[in-house]
């Protein structure tokens, strides 16, 4: 197993080539995959090599979608369910039955497909809340950025945030950092009442996870200069092991990440790789105003996540 | 995909049209008696001696004489060209501001290194008297994104932590009245959220549906406003198209930006400054008089930009 880190959206993608090279291609299932961008996105990252696609939905819609937008499927496994429920109940048990390393979101709500994932039938659920994760590749900073959660949970309380923590560090695992370096966001630095609940949640969650997780160092709370940049951390006097490292930025709010987020990609050139996490298989999912690029890297991350969880017998 | 509707760009869609109407301005009255509270950064007090020096503003310093002096040999100004107070503490420094800004002495205050929230906890108090006609005090920033046609306000990345729908009207008629200053008349007020529908467990959607109701029936004169806006369907018409928010006043061609929380205004701050390289200029509104405010790591010229829109609302 390479150790090297991954610290850019194309060295990602990069390693998940070099992961298929090694023999160990990943298969990711589609529910619902009669949605033209979603099947472009699977044909692209099947020609770059990294994975194969099994098509679970309407078969025929599909092939038409396909042939309308100059998709190529041929290696791709057709699988014809026409109700959307029961493409996703069939993804997850490809998911369940090892044959698939990944799932993907095509033409349905993602709270039903994450129903099914969790689904106690299918043993895919792990002990943590499910969460998102918004890895950035940000023109400017060294690293990728981890912003979590912006997808998933609307107003974590402070175990819920622990829970995104801990399934944000996996991720940071899978992309060989070590240690995983964890700011806790705020606003501003200085300590005033107006903030209280964000210290209040650095003060539980620093010491539970120095003591329960290894190799991670949590700090806050910082705002995202301090977070990312040593000359700002410089500048409020703060000086800690995080500032102007942080791998992952674990927010207050669902708005706070998909907020920030967005702004990185349409006014900073942040290339997007995005991967909900928390159940024993990754699950990607890609928006219609995703760039080819950020579709591409959201598979690719979903391909590297699922063969860290493999290598390392995660969930074994 | 079907041709998109043009985004509308008012006539003031630049940083050096706002410093050329606040020229207009002095030159049409007389110079704008600003107010530098020290201990001040070298680059801070180079944008406030280059708006001197454009016969802009008339200068204050107050503050400790002795850490300003150090402060200019830094920025290799000389001390003598300014009126300084000496003023020992920040306590008293705000407290001295506050009470000229009250009796009509200055126009505009200019903030460098003092710790906003420790600046606004003096401001704030009664005995201050800064806080008039019952308005909400709150801090505006205009930025000029080069992928974007237009300027691009944003507020309260600075002032208000949480605001409730009250204090959302509030922050809404302060951008009105920055707009109106810089030159944009009506904007497109995009309330920001997570997503563009309304979901009962996201609150922030749902106030967002109610200021654009209210807007909508007239009860917020003077601003388009819609929400809930994601980020990306409030500044780009392709997004707001793709995911079918049409017919919209604001989304993809927002001229503001109100964010839930001041977590979310101040990570946008940060992205556009630290990331996106992104002129701008901030002010804090709704006092007694304006505050220029920039944060430490901003460039000296977003520092003027900051002095300059202050001028141009005072």
């Amino acid at each position: 197993m390479t150790k090297n880190i991954i610290r850019s959206s194309k060295e990602l993608i990069e390693r998940a080539i070099a992961i298929a090279g090694e023999g160990r291609r990943k298969t990711v299932a589609v529910a619902a995959a009669q949605d033209a961008d979603v099947i472009g996105a699977v044909a692209q990252a099947q020609a770059e090599g990294f994975l194969n696609g099994i098509l679970v939905g309407e078969v025929e819609l599909i092939k038409k979608l396909a042939a309308e937008n100059d998709f190529n499927i041929d290696g791709m496994e057709l699988v014809d369910k026409k109700d959307v429920n029961e493409a996703a109940h069939y993804a997850a048990r490809l998911a369940a039955d090892k044959k698939a390393d990944a799932i993907m979101k095509g033409f349905l709500p993602t709270s039903a497909l994450l129903k099914v994932v969790i689904d106690k039938k299918y043993g895919l659920r792990g002990s943590n809340t499910l969460s998102h994760c918004a890895v950035l590749d940000i023109p400017g900073y060294h690293k990728m950025l981890n912003f979590t959660d912006g997808g998933m949970v609307v107003k974590p309380d402070v175990d819920q945030k622990y829970q995104i923590l801990e399934n944000a560090v996996m991720v940071g695992r899978a992309l060989g950092l070590s240690p995983v370096k964890v700011a806790v966001s705020a606003a501003t630095e200085s300590i005033t009442g107006k903030i209280a609940h964000i210290i209040s949640d650095v003060e539980e969650i620093r010491p539970r996870a120095m003591e329960e997780l290894e190799d991670v160092i949590v700090e806050g709370p910082l705002s995202l200069d301090t977070a990312t940049s040593k000359k700002a951390g410089a500048f409020q006097g703060i000086d800690n092991p995080v500032v102007g490292e942080a791998d992952i930025y674990l927010v207050n709010s669902i708005e706070e990440a998909n907020i920030v987020v967005k702004a990185l990609i349409q006014f900073a050139g942040a290339v997007f790789c995005g991967v909900i996490v928390g159940a024993k298989v990754p699950v990607s999912l890609v928006s219609r105003t995703d760039t080819v690029m950020n579709k591409k890297a959201s598979l690719a991350l979903a391909c590297v996540v699922s063969d860290y969880y493999t290598q390392n017998h995660i969930w074994e | 995909m079907n041709e998109l509707p043009e985004v509308f760009i008012p006539e003031v869609n630049r940083f050096e049209q706002i410093v050329a109407r606040a020229k207009d301005k002095i030159a049409g009255s007389k110079k704008c008696r600003a107010a530098l509270m020290a201990p001040v950064e070298a680059d801070m007090l180079r944008a406030f001696n280059k708006a001197v020096e454009a016969t802009l503003i008339e200068p204050t310093i107050l503050g400790e004489e002795a850490a300003f002096k150090k402060t200019c040999a830094e920025a290799g100004l000389s001390p003598d060209k300014f009126r300084i107070t000496n003023i020992k503490g920040i306590d008293e420094t705000v407290a001295r501001a506050a009470r000229m800004a009250r009796d009509g002495e200055i126009d505009l205050i200019v903030n460098s290194r003092l710790p906003v929230a420790d600046m606004l906890g003096i401001l704030f108090k009664t005995e201050s008297e800064f806080i008039t006609r019952k308005k909400v005090v709150s801090h505006v920033a205009v930025f000029e994104p080069r992928q974007y046609k237009k300027l691009l306000m944003l507020t309260d990345s600075a002032v208000v932590v949480q605001a409730d729908l009250k204090t959302k009207l509030g922050l809404i008629s302060n951008i009105i009245e920055v707009a109106d200053k810089i030159g944009i008349e009506n904007p497109r007020v995009a309330v920001l959220a997570a997503v563009e529908v309304i979901y009962p467990q996201m609150p922030v959607t749902m106030e967002a549906a109610v200021l654009a109701k209210m807007a909508e029936r007239r009860q917020i004169k003077g601003a388009f406003v819609d929400g809930p806006l994601s980020f990306d369907i409030a500044v780009d018409m392709a997004a707001a198209y793709a995911k079918g928010v049409k017919n919209s006043p604001v989304a993809g061609q927002a001229d503001a930006l109100l964010a839930p929380n001041i977590e979310v205004a101040n990570g946008i701050y940060k992205a556009m400054t630290l990331y996106g390289h992104c002129p701008l200029g901030g002010v804090i509104v709704g006092g007694r008089v304006p505050i220029a405010l920039s944060s430490c790591s901003d460039t000296a010229e977003n520092k003027f930009n900051s002095i300059v829109l202050g001028i141009l609302i005072a």
